[in-house]
């Protein structure tokens, strides 16, 4: 199984930690599914052209989580992931978008009600028709 | 550990290598980066019994070295060297192969003939009629196809073609997946090295600079592009500022800082009110041009 992450090495933000927010997201969203098989930590570190040791971290960190479950000499997969979980993912990935959406809107000075008309606005035009 | 050792100097000519102390940890890639004439062949000669350190100790794969060839030990190690032999310039790979599946118990005859149909050898041609990639491609595989504990690989991409190239990573890869195994990289190739490379070491002159986990410094080592005006430049001493390893003007209003310590860099710019315009890593090259300067 190939997953679909993408390394900013110009991020003052650490690989591990971009590595393992993209594949929680992957995990949560069901864009990868339960039961999946990841590659092998050397496969993967080979892909992302980091090191073993950072992607043993993320599987490690996400098996504590519970969103991940490794089998002796099998491999690591996609453990079942509860529906509550799924939903507070999702609320939480649309309320990050709309708060950095508001903060660009107060950087350039909008008001509340300049914001409010403008969000009306983007959301009639995407779900005309 | 599959290496380590402790202490060890060697003369060379007018080269000193050493006093240093390294070791090399199984399950993991270790790169060896430096500059030319940095003394990454003598370590690898050392730690195939062809080069004896003047001082210091070596333990190989839990047993201490201690002049006399371990003949038992090398069967458990996989050399490619830097250079060709020129005295196996009539031979054949077809020739050496025969040998070598009674010398290494390891031998993996499968392993064998998959590699000779990728890289498209004839096994009957002499060494000294191919081209120089096609070669390396030979030594690849009488290095690697007995599947050792340690693999020294020295320079061992030079000449081969960006398919081939690809295709040695991936066995190397595969070679690696068991966990148990450890390769010792020394490479100019700053690719191959973020590609394969767990653990990084840096060398210069026969001096050892460290020793650094390769993740832990793309993180650390960060370019950061910052707003500051000559005035402020003045006033606040960028070079002084926590991590700062360099500084260079961008133009007039902007300072290209290069830190190992990006996170304290950051908060030091932010308590001085600076703003970062924007952040780009630091090549392992870079990095090591940078510690070769401060050393």
């Amino acid at each position: 199984m190939w997953i679909p992450i993408q390394i900013n090495e110009n991020s003052a933000e650490p690989l591990y930690h971009q590595i393992e927010v993209q594949l929680r997201s992957l995990i949560l969203s069901g864009q990868v599914e339960e039961g999946t098989l990841l590659p092998s930590i050397r496969e993967f570190a080979n892909d992302l052209k980091c090191s073993v040791i950072t992607v043993r971290r993320v599987y490690q960190d996400l098996e504590s989580e519970g969103l991940l479950r490794t089998k002796q000499g099998t491999g690591t997969f996609v453990a079942k992931v509860g529906s509550d979980e799924r939903d507070r993912h999702r609320r939480t990935a649309v309320v990050e978008a709309m708060e950095s959406a508001v903060d660009v809107g107060m950087q350039v000075q909008c008001t509340k009600e300049d914001l409010k008309a403008i969000f009306k606005e983007v959301l009639d035009a995407k779900y005309k028709g | 550990m599959v290496v380590r050792m402790k202490g060890i100097v060697k003369e060379r000519g007018t080269l000193q290598i050493g006093p240093m102390d390294l070791d090399f940890p199984s399950g993991y890639v270790t790169a060896i980066v430096g500059s030319n004439g940095s003394g990454k062949s003598t370590l690898m000669n050392m730690m195939m019994q062809l080069v004896h350190p003047d001082q210091g100790q070596i333990e190989l794969l839990g047993h201490t070295l201690a002049g006399e060839h371990q003949w038992e030990l090398k069967k458990r190690i996989g050399y490619v060297m830097e250079k060709s032999w020129n005295d196996q310039n009539a031979d054949t790979l077809e020739r050496i192969v025969t040998e070598m599946k009674y010398w290494y118990p390891t031998w993996n005859q499968a392993l064998y003939e998959r590699m000779v149909d990728v890289f498209e050898i004839d096994p009957k041609q002499r060494f000294g009629k191919m081209s120089k990639g096609t070669r390396r491609k030979c030594e690849f595989i009488i290095g690697f196809v007995h599947e050792p504990e340690l693999l020294l690989l020295d320079e061992p991409s030079s000449g081969l073609d960006p398919l081939s190239w690809k295709f040695m990573l991936d066995e190397i890869r595969a070679y690696m997946d068991r966990g148990d195994r450890a390769v010792i990289l020394a490479s100019h190739i700053i690719d191959e090295v973020k590609r394969l490379a767990d653990y990084v070491v840096f060398m210069h002159k026969g001096k050892l600079l460290g020793r650094y986990e390769k993740d832990q410094l793309i993180d650390d080592w960060k370019a950061l592009w910052v707003e500051a005006s000559p005035e402020v430049v003045d006033r606040v001493s960028l070079r002084r500022l926590g991590g700062v390893m360099a500084l260079e003007n961008e133009s007039r209003n902007v300072v290209k800082i290069v830190t190992l310590d990006v996170s304290m860099t950051e908060m030091a710019l932010e308590q001085a009110g600076l703003r970062v315009l924007r952040t780009g890593g630091v090549e392992l090259d870079e990095i090591l041009t940078y510690l070769i300067q401060q050393s």
